[in-house]
């Protein structure tokens, strides 16, 4: 395996090796260059992964921990930021695409010039995309087949110029429900796109239906993550290097306004410099803006490639609540994999509603043994006693979730700064956060919660209940804060992922996203991450960079 | 505590306001980590905060969180207590203080009263859950909430959830392996 001298120049560095930078490594070096990978978390195999809720969910095992990567938090400028957790993102080689429930939504064409056909939002950042979806349609096509994804073609699928490459995954009984709830309500219910294989693809195992996908890595390797997929491809080809617990605080750039490359913390804190020919940051929605933001110099006092003053600014969560239900029989839901149903019938925006948004529901259960102790049971349950266990007993095989999942309008004000005074670990400034739904947000997001209930009062539930609030505070989805466009002034990358400002550095991952689809934008970054190592590498190719 | 929390607000509890009080450094949450090893291999249980009579208590306030039953076990049965002694000395030392002065509080409530106990596992399975109703809005009782439910349904590996024991209370089959049918609604689907 390629192991680097340390400090020898290499062709591509990729700061992050998750949903998109795992798949940038294995293009580029693919293609003949050398790349190194720089990730901060640690590198696992299938067998370290465990079914240990404690400890990834409840002390971050395997994400960004609130003790040494503290975030500030405020929903509106006129609020004062308090220590608050808001970005989590996972830690780890793979990133997210190990941890993903691994929904695998295409965007559809209306993602991309939705501002043109509907007409903009006053007040917020919505804007047409730079390309559209036909452009990006191959590289969906080539996401799915390279990586490994089940699923069957249905109504409301975007255009596609091939099928899925695994069938769809077996329905649980929460999927047979959601399914008859929502055909009595005339609704469209349809197999749901997920990022495992359901069949042995390409060396790798189909799903065993273990019930642990959320949160978890695949100890199985069905997860299509780049972890086991395009990582190991680009290593195999002898010129890529993963460099794990390696923490990128500064992007350097020469007196030509050039990145000659990146200064990292090792994992024993120690400082290096590593020297590359171009830069590609695939950090994540809220790593790659801070990146940029400590990276000022001279040549860029307000941060590195942000002369248009957009860096980390159109922050995009997407809109998620959950809604819940109690059948009679037993559905054990907590067996395979989280989604197996899902509607779209409702995705785009219906201007007799009132307002901008829409989205996609899906059945699920999120209910691991310790979540479903502290969380699962109705509004009204005692949480101690002898009916809070006969309640978690009775209930535990007999309940299911609906998720909706909509949009978030890109709003300037919803953001990721420096903080000025509270740093993490390393002594670097923490992020500090402002996001609040815009009040279209919230009410797509309400509209969706009415319909959920429906379906699963419409499918028979004995008992459904769902959330009151449903503003969101915590971003797991981090997108549009390096937004892609064609005018300088209002974005930080161009159509093929070049900042605006320095010639060789690239920039893909959620922040690149200029809308924030329906509520699950993996596949479209993936997408992304497959088109523009294409174009990168005929710009080095070319002599282009 | 309400129930009514989304799915994304109970995660960040995790990476947020809960993990803010059970902050771990690696080091420790591995200390735990081998310590409910030792538990598991079956050699005997040292406490390593708790004095035994504070373990008693303790433990009798656990269960009443999840009590035991001639169907089902219960917090007892889970080693919460073991989980707890191990947590207070990792983990969640941050909250050693604030819990033992939270039985404290309790036990002077007992002493006061009128049942003639000095300590709360002394009292009667009634005035037990008598005096938590009381107290049941206070952070010590919350806190003891919380670890109860984490010490009866987190991996044995924290050192609690004995034999599976959370497992059974929710008809949970820890297999990791399932072919479908999942469940009674889609075996005619999967037929």
């Amino acid at each position: 395996m390629k192991r680097f001298r340390q400090g020898e120049t290499v062709d591509f560095l990729i700061v992050g090796s998750g949903a998109a930078g795992g798949v940038m490594a294995q293009e580029l070096s693919q293609a003949g260059f050398s790349v190194l990978v720089l990730e901060q978390g640690p590198r696992l195999r299938a067998d370290d992964f465990e079914h240990d809720e404690y400890g990834y969910f409840f002390q971050s095992a395997l994400n960004n921990q609130p003790g040494l990567q503290p975030n500030m938090f405020r929903a509106t400028p006129d609020e004062e930021f308090r220590r608050q957790q808001a970005i989590v993102y996972h830690r780890l080689v793979g990133g997210g695409s190990v941890m993903f429930t691994s929904n695998y939504w295409r965007f559809k064409p209306i993602d991309f010039n939705e501002a043109s056909v509907m007409g903009s939002v006053p007040g917020t950042g919505l804007v047409d995309w730079p390309i559209t979806y036909d452009e990006l349609e191959p590289y969906y096509t080539k996401a799915e087949w390279d990586l490994g994804v089940s699923g069957v073609e249905g109504p409301f699928d975007p255009p596609r110029s091939r099928g899925y490459p695994t069938p769809p995954l077996p329905v649980k009984s929460g999927g047979v429900l959601f399914e008859r709830g929502a055909l009595a309500l005339g609704l469209t219910p349809q197999p749901a796109p997920m990022c495992i294989i359901s069949e042995p693809y390409r060396g790798r195992p189909a799903c065993q239906h273990c019930g642990y996908c959320a949160g978890f890595g695949c100890e199985h390797r069905a997860k299509s993550s780049t972890l086991f997929n395009t990582i190991p491809a680009a290593e195999a080809t002898g010129r890529c290097e993963v460099r794990p617990g390696s923490y990128v605080r500064k992007v350097e750039i020469d007196r030509q306004g050039r990145t000659t490359g990146v200064v990292y913390f090792d994992e024993d804190k120690v400082e290096h410099f590593q020297p590359a020919r171009s830069v590609v940051l695939c950090a994540n929605g809220s790593e790659t803006p801070r990146l940029l933001l400590m990276s000022k110099s001279n040549q860029f006092p307000d941060g590195l490639a942000n002369s248009s003053g957009i860096v980390g600014k159109y922050l995009m969560f997407n809109g998620n609540a959950s809604t819940s239900a109690v059948f009679e029989g037993q559905l054990n839901e907590w067996k395979s994999v989280m989604v197996t149903r899902m509607i779209w019938d409702y995705y785009e925006t219906d201007p007799k509603r009132g307002f901008y948004g829409g989205g996609g529901i899906d059945a699920r259960f999120w209910g691991y043994p310790l979540l479903f102790a502290v969380a699962g049971l109705p509004p009204d349950a005692p949480n101690w006693g002898a009916e809070f266990k006969r309640l978690l007993n009775h209930n535990y095989s007999r309940s299911m979730n609906v998720d909706v999942h909509t949009t978030s309008l890109p709003l300037e004000q919803n953001r990721i700064e420096l903080d000025p005074d509270l740093k993490d670990d390393w002594g670097l400034p923490a992020m500090r956060v402002t996001y609040r739904d815009h009040d279209d947000d919230q009410a797509i997001m309400k509209f969706f919660v009415e319909k959920a209930v429906e379906i699963m009062d419409a499918a028979g539930a004995v008992q459904t209940w769902a959330p009151t609030d449903v503003q969101q505070s915590v971003g797991y989805h981090l997108l549009g804060t390096a937004r892609m466009g064609n005018d300088p002034a209002t974005s930080v990358v161009d159509k093929h992922h070049r900042t605006h400002d320095v010639p060789n550095l690239f920039i893909c991952d959620g922040s690149s996203l200029v809308t924030g689809g329906r509520g699950q934008p993996t596949c479209t970054i993936q997408a992304l991450a497959y088109r523009a190592s294409d174009h990168i590498a005929d710009f080095a190719r070319n002599g282009e960079i | 505590m309400t129930h009514e929390t989304s799915r994304r607000d109970f995660l960040a509890l995790g990476g947020g306001a809960a993990a803010a009080v059970w902050l771990g450094d690696p080091q420790s949450i591995r200390r735990a980590l081998d310590a409910a090893r030792l538990v598991a291999q079956g050699d005997p249980v040292l406490y390593e905060v708790l004095t035994p009579e504070q373990a008693e208590d303790l433990e009798a306030v656990s269960a009443q969180i999840i009590p035991s039953d001639s169907d089902l076990p219960g917090a007892r049965e889970a080693r919460v207590i073991v989980f707890l002694d191990r947590a207070l000395n990792s983990h969640a030392s941050g909250q050693r203080e604030s819990l033992l002065e939270g039985l404290a509080e309790l036990n002077t409530q007992v002493a006061e009263g009128a049942t003639g106990a000095t300590r709360f596992s002394a009292l009667t399975n009634d005035q037990q859950v008598k005096l938590l109703q009381e107290v049941e809005g206070t952070p010590f009782f919350g806190q003891m909430q919380f670890l109860t439910v984490v010490g009866t349904f987190a991996h044995p590996n924290w050192g609690g959830n004995f034999e599976g024991t959370g497992y059974r209370i929710l008809g949970f089959e820890p297999r990791f392996l399932w072919q479908p049918p999942f469940g009674d609604y889609d075996v005619e689907a999967n037929r």
